[in-house]
């Protein structure tokens, strides 16, 4: 896997380089979320997808990207939130994920999208630990822009895990605290 | 044909002597009959008079028997014959019957029938005949031999003659020829001969048929002139003999009838002379002579009584000579003298004063029967008694019509009759004599002013009503007066109290008139104010429809504001629309630009300026996405304030109907108000009227008012009068007033009540004596148990 050791490589290259990296910022509810720009492959407004029979609940479907199957999840639901009805604002922001596997995407449900931020990696903190049973696997780290809050998502766990083991060794996260410590 | 039924078969006899006598009329309509008849006959004469003879006939009698008597005496002719006659209860008696027809003026009138007892023989020849007949083994006329002997027997003479004469001529003619004509002288002999023989013959024949029945004519003819009617003759003949005969035997018929008719008669005139007779009345006839013919065993003894007084003046008279003389030649009174000597037209009643006596006389003039004056019939009647009395009496009477009432009929030597009458009369003057005493009594009581007094005494029937009617009167009277006493106080007090009253109503009624000159104006000014009121209301009519029409028109402006706010609405949507449409376009570009800075992260350095741009359009977009969003805020405030405006639109819409309403309804209220202005003002006029009446009427009463207080004042003056004069009568003590009279204090109490009334101001309820009373029975029964 040399393609994803590269990108860890870089990612975590990019890190502890102390450079600025571009983030793209979402909310879902008063919450705001950003993802890496460089993991961003599209973002379109909420269309109807094709449900798949047997998926789990925050499987919303799958729609056909320029000849691409891409699955959709409701990220909401996927991260523990609440279902919220869609509206015009909603957005589906397409993302590609390095797995052990592979890259492939998915599309993820957000309730809006609000900008495109640079923010310097060395502002980005560790999640603080709540205790084993608050789940938060996906977030990635914290960073603050201006009064706002933002975490940033760590993408590849967004996708369901198939048995491989790398994702979570490879975890950038927990790679990055330990760096960081 | 009738038949009388039943029959029996017991005859009776005829007595010897007895006569059936009875007539009919031309139908055998019974209309006499004898005594004898009516016995024998066993019916009255109401059974026969009126009804057919046939109602005797006998059922063994054979018609024909009938039918020939019917032929024989509707022809003229007399008819005798046996017949078996039938008695009511069907017994049966034989009779030769002879009947006649009855002539007047030469016209048949009806038929008359005397009857003889037969003889033993004529009756058993003539019931076997009509056993024969009835048997139709014989006939009543004559045939055969018999027919032709009684035919040549009933030959007429004047046949017998004719043949006489005819042998006669011819044989001595034929003689006579012969002779001349030389003929031998034997047939003349023997033709003289025979004529001498027939000329013998028919002169025997005519002897026979002319000598012997002349002389049975003859010998009835002497029979009836010796007065022997019944020895009825044959009238078997049909000859002129046979005539003869039967006239007689009509003369016998005739005259037996006659004499049977006297005989009847006489019987009655001598029952009338024995009834006569015994009568108690005197009676006396006297015939057209005057001379006396008839006296009654009672005139007998009535001239017997006054004999001895007549014979003073005339001493010849005796009561047994008297008949024949003229009784008036014993009275001593001319002029009845004189009349009773004169022909008497008509009964008469006349009084004869003599002999000590009065007599009664009822003269009566006697007729026979063709009206002719036979003399005089007088019923004598002694009443000198009855006219003593009678005269008594009649002085009684004229004394008490007179009003004295003292005199009474001696009662001393009259009996019977006249002793109860005159007790009668005596009592019943008494009686009055009585009670006429009581009235006057009890009058001069009461002119003198007692009313206490009482009829007191036992009288009856009509006497016992006026008393209880006088005494009811006193009774009546005396409570009226003391009423009156009563009521003229009452009245004293009353017309006090209306004298002050009237005072008070006179200041009153001029209170009232100045109120009513009061009302009166006011009554104007009212009058003024609702004139002025009507044509206010008349103004604020108008004014109520012209903001009736105002409001309409606002109502017209509020709808065109609608339309508008509708089309600002509508235009609010467009714009909202066109809004979306642009946050749309905005959000595609924010999504485009975000995609661009994507794609310039991606391409790291080289991509850095088409970041900016990306990051420029992203901005664009976003401030068009907030300009769109800010009008959308801006368009939807705008469009909720339309919407809102629209609603205070209408609703303004609905309150100005409301107010047209409303408008429209103050209109009619003061349409209302207007009428009943002018209404009131038409009654305000009535009222002024009335109240100008009233004002009239007011000034009448204040006048009454007066002349009733003068009236009052008068009334009170003849009350006191009248009570000095009630001081006149006595009352009972019950019959007292029970009123005190004591004047003096009756007269300030009434001035203070008035008084009081009048400072009161209010008029009091009076209270008024009950009104007079009294019941005529109740007192009676009071009176009485005083009594």
């Amino acid at each position: 896997m040399p393609v994803q050791n590269e990108h860890r490589q870089a990612t975590a290259e990019s890190l502890t380089a102390g450079s600025r990296n571009e983030y793209l910022t979402f909310s879902l509810g008063d919450e705001d979320y950003g993802v890496d720009i460089l993991r961003v492959r599209e973002i379109r407004g909420w269309e109807a997808v094709t449900r798949i029979p047997n998926s789990p609940l925050y499987v919303k479907g799958v729609l056909n990207l320029r000849g691409t199957i891409v699955p959709v999840f409701d990220l909401r639901l996927r991260i523990g939130m609440p279902m919220r009805a869609y509206t015009k604002g909603t957005v589906v922001v397409v993302l590609r994920i390095v797995g052990s596997d592979g890259d492939r995407n998915i599309g993820i449900v957000v309730d809006d999208v609000s900008d495109v931020l640079s923010m310097d990696m060395a502002g980005i903190q560790r999640v603080p630990d709540f205790g084993s049973r608050l789940n938060t696997e996906f977030i990635f780290g914290m960073v603050s822009a201006g009064k706002k809050m933002i975490m940033i998502l760590d993408v590849d766990r967004l996708a369901p895990d198939h048995g491989n083991g790398g994702s979570s060794c490879v975890r950038p996260g927990r790679n990055v605290n330990e760096e960081i410590s | 044909m009738k038949i009388n039924q039943p029959v029996t078969e017991i005859e009776r006899q005829m007595r010897a002597g007895s006569i059936l006598v009875s007539k009919t009329d031309l139908k055998g309509i019974i209309t006499y009959c004898n005594k004898d008849f009516k016995e024998i006959s066993g019916f009255s004469y109401s059974e026969l008079i009126g009804k057919s003879h046939n109602l005797v006939r006998h059922p063994d009698m054979p018609p024909e028997a009938f039918q020939d008597l019917w032929q024989t005496v509707q022809s003229g002719r007399p008819w005798s014959g046996i017949v078996k006659n039938r008695c009511k209860n069907g017994d049966f008696y034989w009779v030769r019957a002879n009947i006649t027809p009855l002539s007047e003026g030469g016209r048949v009138t009806g038929y008359m029938s005397v009857r003889t007892p037969p003889t033993r023989e004529e009756v058993a020849d003539a019931e076997a005949l009509y056993r024969r007949v009835n048997a139709n083994k014989a006939s009543l006329q004559p045939n055969g031999v018999a027919k032709w002997i009684s035919a040549l027997r009933s030959l007429p003479i004047k046949t017998l003659l004719a043949c006489l004469v005819f042998t006669s001529v011819a044989g001595i003619a034929t003689t006579a020829a012969m002779v001349v004509m030389g003929a031998s002288d034997k047939p003349t002999l023997a033709v003289l001969g025979l004529t001498g023989v027939s000329t013998l013959l028919f002169g025997l024949l005519l002897a026979r048929s002319l000598i012997r029945p002349l002389a049975y004519a003859q010998d009835k003819l002497m029979q009836i002139a010796e007065g022997n009617f019944f020895d009825w003759v044959d009238i078997g003949r049909a000859d002129e003999i046979g005539n003869l005969l039967k006239t007689i035997m009509s003369t016998q018929i005739k005259l037996g009838f006659d004499v049977m008719d006297a005989r009847e008669k006489a019987d009655e005139a001598k029952r009338i002379q024995t009834a006569l007779d015994n009568v108690s009345t005197s009676v006396t006839v006297s015939d057209v002579n005057n001379r006396l013919i008839y006296m009654n065993q009672s005139a007998h003894e009535f001239f017997d009584q006054l004999a001895a007084t007549i014979r003073e003046k005339e001493p010849q008279f005796e009561t047994d000579r008297l008949i024949g003389t003229n009784l008036a030649d014993f009275f001593p009174d001319d002029r009845l003298r004189d009349m009773y000597k004169t022909k008497l037209l008509e009964p008469r009643v006349s009084q004869l004063d003599a002999w000590g006596h009065s007599i009664k006389l009822n003269t009566s003039p006697v007729h026979d029967t063709a009206g002719d004056y036979q003399g005089r019939v007088t019923q004598w009647f002694d009443i000198t008694g009855e006219l003593k009395v009678q005269r008594e009496i009649d002085s009684i009477v004229e004394n008490a019509r007179s009003g004295d009432l003292t005199g009474r009929i001696v009662l001393e030597g009259k009996e019977g009759f006249f002793a109860t009458l005159g007790s009668g009369i005596n009592a019943l003057i008494e009686v009055v004599e009585n009670a006429f005493n009581d009235i006057a009594r009890i009058m001069s009581e009461m002119a003198k002013g007692d009313l206490t007094k009482s009829m007191r005494g036992d009288y009856k029937g009509a006497f016992g009503k006026v008393q209880q009617d006088i005494n009811g009167t006193m009774a009546n009277l005396e409570k009226i007066m003391s009423q009156l006493r009563e009521s003229g106080e009452v009245i004293t007090t009353a017309s006090d109290e209306i004298s002050a009253g009237n005072n008070n109503l006179s200041s009153r009624t001029e209170q009232q008139a100045s109120a009513l000159q009061e009302t009166a104006s006011s009554m104007e000014q009212l009058t003024g104010t609702v004139k002025n009121n009507a044509e206010n209301a008349q103004q604020a009519n108008l004014l109520a429809a012209s903001a009736r029409q105002t409001a309409e028109k606002g109502g017209e402006v509020v709808s065109q504001a609608v339309q508008a706010m509708d089309a600002i609405n509508s235009s609010s949507n467009q714009i909202a629309e066109i809004i979306g449409v642009i946050d749309e376009i905005a959000f595609q570009t924010n999504l485009l630009a975000l995609n661009a800075s994507v794609e310039a992260a991606r391409a790291g350095d080289q991509g850095r300026g088409f970041a900016v741009v990306a990051t420029e359009v992203r901005n664009l977009a976003g401030r068009s996405a907030t300009a769109a969003k800010e009008i959308k805020g801006l368009i939807q405030d705008s469009a909720g304030k339309v919407k809102a405006g629209t609603e205070l639109v209408r609703a303004s819409g609905e309150t100005l109907a409301e107010i047209v309403l409303s408008v429209k309804k103050v209109g009619d209220i003061i349409s209302e108000i207007a009428a009943a202005s002018q209404e009131q003002s038409v009654g305000i006029d009535l009222v002024n009227q009335a109240v100008t009446s009233m004002d009239e009427v007011t000034q009448q009463n204040a006048a009454l008012a007066e002349q009733t207080s003068a009236a009052a004042l008068s009334m009170n003056e003849k009350a006191r009068e009248m009570d000095g004069l009630m001081g006149f009568f006595t009352l009972s003590k019950a019959s007292q007033p029970a009123l005190p009279r004591a004047e003096a204090t009756r007269k300030p109490a009434t001035t203070a009540l008035v008084q009081a009334r009048v400072s009161s101001g209010t008029a009091a309820p009076r209270h008024h004596p009950s009104p007079v009373s009294f019941n005529p029975v109740e007192d009676e029964g009071d009176q009485w148990e005083e009594f």
